[in-house]
């Protein structure tokens, strides 16, 4: 009897639904080529612009690291407020002083974990995440048996998701990213997790490109078309769980002929450069979904939505 | 008189193709760059990764900022001069490359300067192409001293509270905002030409390079609060606390830095408490994220400053959630592991501060009781092996030194734990309980460390712990309850079984009116008629039938006379002989009054209640009989 009265109590009032359920994401690692945009992708997630009422992000705030914080917010301002590039990420000597950033992302109510339970609640995924330099994956191919590059590998190691960034315009690259994934694959394979499932978020950045905008509802198959053979490495990968996402950082102008909300500095062989166009309309495209799928293991549909 | 004096140098460690005037820059390589010496000095290479010498993130331009600082450290002192520019690479990204200059020793920075202008035509900026080998340093011949004297305007602004910031309008070179650092505190600190600085709290003197960068500049400067100059030794233990707290495997290899950092005089607690501010400590607080990386760097706050544990208990109570409880005791029995093969002093010293520290603590904040039954016994962590194996034994200890020291009649007592400053009152407020004839207050504050106690007690079995729990329970209430009393079946009691000796302090147990007739009682008879009440208690409860409210009554009417006055007139009025004395003279009269007072407050004695107050009384004295037994 007792019991039944404090289970219907629960349920019945707001403190059961006040506190949103914490999911701790762990471990995550930001990885690819260099310029393929992993601090912009970091920093607008953390300065997160002009936010859609109609999207499942509450909020994304960070904590811990307040230098962390505070520089992703001070790159985003950069972006925002003057329209500059980033700089090139610095290739740290020693892994454990690369800055981890800890972001916390609320999503709303109605959206969350529908399956789970009789109501939904608020979900707050809490995530550290690295943002590596790009020079880690190209030595991953070139300067195999360096100390330094020994260091970052095993930090990786311990990571239970990782976000591989591509940028979606350097087609081209596909063997040499396919050759790089071996070479990680083949060490991340030697390390254990604890019994844990490993995650990677093959990640297409820079989709606001128009080539790529109009597939990013489909990332695998924009995956499949445009890096065959990396998609091919990842799909005979057994270490663990891939996913395939787009995202845009900078996203788009325009609903009926979208284009990219970003000008153009260079682009050749290795990617795409720019820097955005209109700082008022900025509105970052999928970059939480594949941060929530690397914590839960399922797919969130609506954060795909536009 | 001249002297010789080396020069080292060294850059930012990046692939440059091209030839040396029209080159783009490639990849970082992790390494520095056409460097004179083996490896860049530890003090300078922290710095370096503290930020002291970072401008801000695109600041940086093909118009050199220089920035110049010396290093004290306790082994190694440097003066180091930073020359930043701007490049670019194969992708048209901007990257700011940094060319350092250092000298052994302080006060060179000035010798640094010279040597550029004097040899090398001015300021030496980034250049790959400029090749140095290790082992040769610059050499240059000091010959003139630092003479730069300074305009009236610029000597005014030293007045300013540091950083001051020169107006880009002011002609200034580096070598007199060197000069004017000088007249400041030592160590020396700099920047020039800047656009914008990373840390700009930790420089002495700041020359913008133009109005706008002086307004973004002066507003970065307002809203960082000041933080201590710790000359870049922030970064290895930043290093070591991130790494120990962002993950769940435990890396012991970053223990030895906490410890070194413990035992550096420069690292104060204030110096401690900026650090873990800065990885968002405080934040943590007050937003309330709760991601294990905040809650194992909120635990290891409370190790390395004991102040901090109570806040750390009140907020890992909040929300009351076992997975966190779970992820603070994991780490904690991760360093207590660590603790036990390879010694730390200086952390273990700290830890035991914090259990001595909180004990008294739960006077002014009782809701951290259940929280620290856990934190002490429950969890089975650090802090409560540390409790179980040093501070819990070293209190006993003092206990029975106070005790020894009271029945020896010595003027002087060695104490372990008591003597700490937050238990100074209590130890003061407790003194008179070993003294027979001092006054002695209920201390109502204390009921809290009794309950501690007792919740404790319970926890871990232990007998300790319960006596603990009787004193305070005792000096915070003036009396205990019988059933603790019966539980304290190790320590002396006093003859009448009304006293229990706990550390020579004599706690008097819960005596009720009703009891205190039947001590009254001296015939055998009066006691036979409580044996018989036993008998009637028993047929009572068979459900006998018998006129028992007239038997009781008789029973009562029968011994009365054989009660002493005054525990009968002091049962009525509901006292105890040790809160208030009692006339030693009790009249026919006096005793009249008050039971006629006690009939007019009790409800129970109208007649409509008779049989029910009967009844309770007599189960009472039964079990007043069996206690006594």
């Amino acid at each position: 009897m007792l019991d039944f009265f404090k289970g219907k109590k629960t349920k019945g009032t707001l403190d059961g639904l006040g506190e949103p359920i914490s999911v701790d994401g762990g471990d995550i690692r930001v990885i690819g080529d260099k310029a393929s945009g992993k601090t912009t992708y970091m920093a607008s997630l953390a300065y997160w612009p002009n936010a859609n009422s109609a999207s499942p992000v509450q909020s994304i705030t960070s904590y811990g690291d307040k230098d962390a914080g505070a520089e992703l917010i001070a790159k985003a301002q950069n972006i925002l407020e003057q329209g500059l590039e980033l700089e090139k990420t610095d290739l740290n000597a020693d892994v454990t002083a690369v800055k981890d950033y800890g972001l916390s992302i609320v999503l709303k109510e109605q959206f969350s974990w529908k399956n789970l339970g009789f109501r939904s609640r608020m979900v707050k995924l809490n995530i550290n995440c690295k943002d590596y330099a790009g020079e880690f994956f190209t030595d991953l191919i070139y300067k195999r048996g360096d100390p330094k590059l020994d260091d970052y590998l095993e930090d990786c190691k311990i990571a239970t998701g990782i976000l591989f960034l591509v940028d979606g315009t350097t087609h081209r690259k596909d063997a040499e990213y396919a050759n790089g994934l071996d070479q990680f694959f083949q060490e991340l394979d030697r390390a254990d997790l604890d019994g844990r499932k490993r995650r990677l978020a093959f990640t297409l950045s820079k989709c606001e490109q128009s080539q790529l905008w109009v597939s990013r509802h489909q990332p695998r198959e924009l995956a499949k078309r445009r890096f065959p053979l990396v998609q091919k490495k990842l799909a005979t990968w057994h270490g663990g769980e891939v996913d395939y996402f787009t995202s845009s950082a900078f996203g788009t102008l325009g609903h009926n002929y979208p284009e990219p909300n970003s000008i153009q500095l260079t682009r050749n062989r290795n990617g795409t450069t720019s820097v955005i166009r209109d700082t008022k309309r900025w509105r970052p495209f999928g970059l939480v979904s594949p941060l929530y799928w690397l914590c839960t293991g399922q797919r969130h549909h609506e954060l795909d939505k536009d | 008189m001249s002297k010789t004096i080396e020069i080292h140098e060294f850059s930012t460690g990046i692939e440059v193709t091209g030839t040396a005037d029209d080159w783009v820059a490639g990849g970082f390589t992790g390494n520095y760059l056409n460097s004179t010496l083996e490896s860049v000095p530890i003090s300078v290479q922290n710095a370096i990764a503290s930020q002291y010498f970072a401008v801000a993130e695109s600041t940086s331009s093909d118009k050199p900022a220089v920035i110049g600082r010396e290093i004290i450290r306790a082994d190694e002192k440097w003066s180091v001069v930073a020359v930043v520019t701007k490049g670019t690479d194969n992708m048209g990204r901007p990257a700011s490359l940094y060319r350092y200059f250092l000298c052994q020793g302080v006060g060179n920075i000035h010798h640094i300067l010279q040597w550029m202008y004097q040899e090398k035509g001015g300021i030496l900026v980034f250049d790959s192409f400029d090749k140095q080998t290790v082992g040769n340093p610059h050499r240059y011949e000091i010959t003139s001293p630092n003479s730069i004297n300074l305009r009236p305007k610029l000597e005014s602004l030293l007045s300013d509270s540091p950083p001051v910031i020169i107006p880009s309008k002011e002609a200034c070179t580096p070598l007199i905002l060197n000069k004017m650092a000088n007249c400041l505190e030592s160590p020396v600190s700099w920047a020039f030409n800047v656009k914008g600085i990373a840390k700009p709290r930790i420089f002495q003197i700041i020359q913008p390079v133009d109005s706008q960068s002086e307004e973004i500049i002066k507003r970065a400067i307002a809203k960082t609060p000041k933080q201590p100059q710790l000359q870049g030794e922030e970064q290895p233990i930043t290093t070591a606390i991130r790494g120990l707290t962002n993950r769940k495997t435990f890396r012991p290899e970053h223990m030895p830095t906490i410890e070194n950092a413990l035992a550096n005089s420069q690292i104060n607690d204030e110096a401690w408490k900026h650090l873990f501010e800065q990885l968002g400590a405080k934040d943590e607080i007050r937003d309330k994220t709760y991601a294990p990386s905040m809650i194992r760097l909120l635990t290891l706050q409370a190790m390395v400053l004991p102040k901090t544990l109570p806040a750390f208990l009140s907020w890992i109570q909040r929300t009351n959630n076992q997975e966190h409880y779970k992820i603070s005791l994991t780490f904690q029995q991760q360093i207590l592991q660590y603790l036990k093969q390879d010694k730390s002093d200086l952390l273990q010293a700290r830890l035991i501060e914090g259990v001595i520290l909180i004990i008294p603590y739960l006077v002014k904040q009782p809701n951290l009781i259940d929280p620290l039954v856990w934190l002490l016994g429950e969890s089975q962590g650090i802090w409560s092996d540390l409790y179980r194996n040093y501070v819990m034994p070293a209190i006993e200890r003092d206990f029975q030194s106070i005790a020894q020291c009271y029945r020896a009649k010595q003027g002087s007592v060695k104490l372990e734990v008591l003597n700490h400053s937050v238990w100074e009152k209590i130890l003061n407020e407790i003194q008179p309980y070993w003294q027979p004839n001092a006054n002695k207050y209920c201390q109502e504050d204390y009921q809290p460390i009794a309950e501690f106690f007792d919740k404790l007690q319970k926890v871990n079995k232990s007998y300790r712990e319960l006596q603990l729990y009787a004193l305070f329970l005792y000096i915070s209430q003036g009396k205990i309850p019988n059933k603790l009393f019966s539980n304290l079946k190790r320590n002396r009691k006093s003859s009448d079984g009304l006293y229990v000796y706990v550390y020579d302090v004599p706690l008097e147990r819960e005596v009720s009116w009703d009891e205190r007739l039947y001590l009254g009682t001296k015939s055998n008879t009066q006691k036979i008629y409580f044996v018989t009440l036993n008998i009637i208690k028993t047929l009572w409860r068979l459900k006998v039938t018998f006129p028992f409210p007239l038997l009781v009554v008789f029973i009562l009417i029968s011994f009365l006379p054989g009660i002493h006055y005054r525990n009968l007139y002091l049962a009525i009025k509901q006292e105890t002989p040790r809160e208030r004395e009692a006339p030693t003279e009790i009249s026919d009269a006096l005793l009249s009054e008050a039971f006629k007072n006690f009939i007019s407050t009790k409800q129970v004695i109208k007649v409509k209640y008779i049989n029910h107050f009967l009844m309770n009384l007599i189960t009472k004295l039964i079990s007043l009989i069996n206690l006594r037994k």
